[in-house]
């Protein structure tokens, strides 16, 4: 899935922005989320407020989360 | 009225006739004949005054006249003073006038009410927390990996 992210990050620079968090490093986040498996996926808002949760690989429905994302 | 001695027409409220002079009404302290006055016990046996088909009621002091009927007695006897009872027992009475269906209304409301101020509280923090995740003020996605 990491070229198929690392593609839409390119398609969609200065719309949306990409963190990637290495949960082997800092579990936190993962606490902070409630996240239980990888990969997950999860789009904030400006305001930090979650407008999408997706949990496996799925390209066609992380395309849809960014073109949403890009248009918030 | 009429004169009884002259029979002219008299106003009621004279006590003599007008015209003739004559005495209309008898002296209080004369003696007075059975006719002469209304007689209350004649005309209660007798029905005075009542309608066909109608029927008298009993005489004063008889068995099953009521201690507080004013009827041709007067004014009755009060009946005798009664404390106000208690109220009926509880499980006579419908559930609209018991308290708990009302206590339990309050509580459920209370809970919904608290049930929302921690949600809303919950979500606050989770979106303040989540804020400090987002770069540069944009959209942003989380790619949670692991090494493995």
């Amino acid at each position: 899935m990491a070229p198929i992210v690392d593609g839409l990050a390119k398609k969609y620079e200065g719309k949306v922005e990409v963190r990637k968090l290495n949960l082997s490093n800092d579990p936190t986040p993962a606490n902070t989320f409630s996240v239980s498996a990888v990969p997950t996926y999860i789009f904030l808002d400006s305001t930090g407020a979650i407008i999408d949760r997706q949990e496996g690989g799925n390209p066609a429905a992380l395309q849809n989360a960014f073109e949403k994302a890009s248009k918030m | 009225m009429k004169c009884p001695n002259c029979n002219s027409d008299t106003p009621d409220i004279s006590n003599a006739c007008e015209w003739c002079g004559a005495a209309l009404y008898q002296d209080a302290g004369a003696e007075q004949t059975p006719g002469d006055m209304f007689d209350r016990q004649a005309a209660y046996q007798f029905g005075y005054g009542l309608i066909e088909g109608g029927e008298t009621p009993p005489p004063p002091g008889a068995p099953g006249y009521a201690p507080g009927d004013a009827s041709y007695q007067g004014y009755g006897q009060p009946g005798p003073y009664r404390q106000p009872g208690p109220p009926p027992p509880a499980q006579h009475r419908p559930w609209y006038q018991a308290p708990w269906p009302y206590v339990i209304a309050i509580a459920i409301v209370l809970i919904a009410i608290v049930a929302v101020v921690a949600m809303q509280h919950s979500s606050s923090s989770q979106s303040a927390a989540s804020a400090a995740f987002v770069v540069n003020g944009k959209p942003t996605l989380l790619d949670f990996y692991t090494d493995t």
